[in-house]
């Protein structure tokens, strides 16, 4: 007899399964006040059990600000969930590890416990087997996350082959769970038995946090390129007190938001202040074309318009830098650098005269800015040549601003 | 680690992408990789030497890529690679000598025309960074099409708005060239995907708006020219009438006076014939 075994209605089985069997646990779980946790030698990721994952033998150095004492990550702290109470004499401890997606990998087991490791259909449990007092430290697990390594070959750019628009990558219009930077989370159980009795049953949640899942973005990034080639990136992770909360835009600037990453949080490293200046910049410079008369190459008067600037972008974090830029390194990861696009129909004469305006404006100012701007186009900055030659179109403007996509503007960070 | 950190803090301040063909147009160049690198150096980068050496350069990879078109005549990127270092050539006689510049400027053109048509039927197809590079030089409905290829292949965003502005830029375009039912068509795209890509927020609205009147006003325009042109058909059609008047008035000038000498003659025949009578 042939059994045809349908696998979508297996799999919302197991999947129900498994929900009800955390449901029940938990429900009969006491809360973790009854457990000491140790999930990340972070006091303040420690607080909320949260975490970062750093993989084998690497050596990352921490601290990303232009200003930031760096540290370097080069150990994962093993995650240590222990009973406060411990087990009278008579009594067994039976511990459990459920990780819910397979994305999340499955574990180093720390602890000298016996027990079963199995692989369900959608993820990874462990349990240890009842331990009785001759086993030693049984009242303390100690294990570390090992879960898959990231893939950069994932990201394209461009139309599927559904011919629907890509998304962008997780962490920003979406933090896509299951592709690129998951929410690892991992849920211990224990029970206290006497004589085949449960005692007491108590469960932990360690899951990382936004900040943390930012700060593993950074992890998962570095010493890999983009596409999985070009050069790799070496930027610091970094330290959660450096990601924080979005301040809210300026009415000079019109555009998106400094950052449009759906954490909702950022590393600003100066950023906001720049395009605020960048704005003033823009608005003094039309003012005093207005009096004073600009002049193409060929010296012909030229129409300076009420354009207004449009910033595209600030900080970005690396899932999403990867997809919008060739830059490992750019600077938009630190926090460090705007683009800001005329908003004008883009090359023509009308946004070339305007990046023109914008340019002079930032070169008269270049003494009291701190910061460095390059025109960029199709992924490239300008060629200086570009800034004195006609030809794509001959309109009396330099190329460099007719071909002009966007004006990256970044802070400048010195060699320490 | 020590050494790490000295490596990072060395790291030059403005990290630049690295300029090689594929990283730059998203295609691998497979066994043409140093011509289409060397391209896409002089297309990118500042280079240093004198004009005779880049000269002797440029000159030599435009020969080789004219080899390679006699082996493969119908490569779209190939054609694209001879279309760019025709630009650089260009780019470096722009100076030195503009009628050469020109010349290559045609030539140019020339080989992004071809690029582009045999990308309608051959592999390896064009992708979104090099029709992002060609439509800088092209004529208007040229350009609309290299416009419209790269949005079709979703844009090559480098930024964030990138890819809402290439659809401005199409709108704009056809709206230049008159093709307005077009323009109107891709404001509604537009209005589409925005929609659907959860940038409904007043900035875009605002980039909506402005697209939207300047169709308008194209429309509002081209119904002026319309009409004025109507009207001065009309005119015309009223100009050319009243010399059509004078004509035949001329006409019967002509008639009455060659009627006149008939009848002149006819009565000096009649007189002449009375007189020998008597």
């Amino acid at each position: 007899m042939r059994i045809i075994i349908h696998a979508k209605p297996l799999l919302t089985l197991g999947l129900l399964t498994s929900l009800l069997i955390l449901f029940m646990a938990s429900s009969q779980a006491k809360n973790t006040t009854d457990l000491n946790i140790f999930s990340s030698s972070d006091i303040d990721s420690n607080e909320i059990n949260s975490f970062i994952v750093i993989p084998k033998n690497s050596k990352i150095p921490e601290g990303i600000k232009q200003n930031s004492q760096q540290n370097t990550l080069s150990l994962q702290a093993p995650f240590v969930i222990e009973l406060k109470l411990a087990p009278a004499d008579d009594e067994t401890v039976t511990w459990k590890i459920v990780i819910t997606k397979k994305r999340y990998g499955t574990i180093d087991l720390l602890s000298n416990f016996k027990g079963k490791r199995k692989n369900t259909l959608q993820g990874f449990n462990w349990y240890s087997d009842a331990l009785d007092s001759t086993v030693l430290d049984r009242h303390k697990l100690v294990f570390r996350p090992k879960p898959r390594s990231h893939q950069p070959q994932m990201y394209k750019k461009g139309k599927g082959a559904n011919s629907k628009r890509r998304k962008y990558g997780g962490g920003s219009q979406a933090i896509d769970d299951e592709l690129f930077n998951p929410r690892l989370s991992y849920h211990v159980f224990v029970d206290v038995e006497k004589a085949g009795q449960l005692q007491r049953r108590h469960q932990a949640v360690l899951q990382m946090d936004n900040i943390d899942m930012i700060r593993q973005e950074y992890i998962n990034h570095f010493n890999i390129s983009r596409y999985g080639r070009g050069e790799n990136g070496l930027l610091p992770v970094p330290r959660r007190d450096e990601i924080t909360q979005v301040p809210q835009k300026s009415p000079k600037l019109t555009g998106n938001p400094i950052t449009e990453s759906q954490y909702h949080l950022l590393v600003n490293d100066g950023i906001f202040d720049l395009a605020v200046q960048v704005a003033d910049i823009f608005q003094q410079q039309k003012q005093y074309f207005k009096n004073t008369p600009l002049r193409d190459i060929n010296k012909k008067p030229l129409p300076v318009a009420d354009n207004q600037l449009w910033l595209s972008g600030g900080w970005r974090n690396p899932e999403r830098n990867e997809w919008f830029s060739n830059a490992t390194n750019g600077i938009h990861q630190r926090g460090g650098a705007i683009d800001i696009i005329i908003n004008q129909a883009p090359n023509t004469k009308r946004s070339a005269i305007a990046y023109w305006i914008l340019w002079q404006g930032l070169e008269m100012n270049k003494n009291s800015l701190n910061a460095y701007w390059q025109l960029e186009t199709n992924g490239r900055p300008m060629r200086t040549r570009e800034f004195a030659e006609d030809i794509e179109p001959k309109n009396g403007l330099p190329d460099a601003f007719d071909k002009a996509d966007h004006l990256h503007i970044n802070i400048n960070y010195p060699n320490k | 680690m020590k050494k790490l950190i000295i490596l990072l803090l060395f790291l030059p301040c403005q990290i630049l992408a690295q300029n090689s063909f594929e990283e730059l147009f998203d295609i691998s160049p497979g066994n043409i990789k140093s011509v289409a690198d060397e391209v896409t150096r002089y297309y990118a980068e500042n280079i240093d030497s004198s004009f005779s050496t880049q000269n002797q350069q440029l000159t030599s990879i435009s020969q080789q890529l004219d080899q390679l078109l006699q082996q493969k005549p119908r490569d779209p990127v190939i054609w694209f690679l001879q279309g760019l270092n025709y630009n650089n050539l260009a780019s470096l006689y722009y100076s030195a000598d503009p009628v050469g510049s020109q010349q290559y400027i045609a030539k140019k053109l020339h080989a992004y025309d071809q690029a582009m048509k045999f990308d309608e039927t051959q592999q390896p197809h064009l992708t979104a960074p090099i029709y992002a590079t060609m439509k800088h030089a092209l004529p208007i409905n040229k350009k609309i099409t290299a416009i419209q290829k790269e949005l079709s292949l979703g844009g090559n965003g480098e930024n964030e708005s990138y890819y809402w502005y290439l659809h401005w830029s199409n709108i704009h375009n056809l709206t230049q060239a008159g093709r307005l039912d077009e323009a109107q068509q891709a404001t509604r795209q537009l209005q589409r995907e925005l929609l659907a890509s959860g940038h409904s927020d007043n900035n875009y609205q605002q980039i909506l708006k402005q697209v939207k009147n300047e169709v308008e006003q194209a429309r509002q325009a081209q119904k002026i020219i319309h009409k004025n042109s109507t009207t001065e058909t009309t005119k015309q059609q009223t100009n050319r009438e009243s010399p059509r008047h004078d004509q035949s008035s001329m006409n019967y000038i002509l008639w009455f006076l060659v009627i006149s000498v008939v009848v002149i003659l006819i009565i000096g025949l009649i007189y002449e014939k009375r007189m020998r009578k008597k």
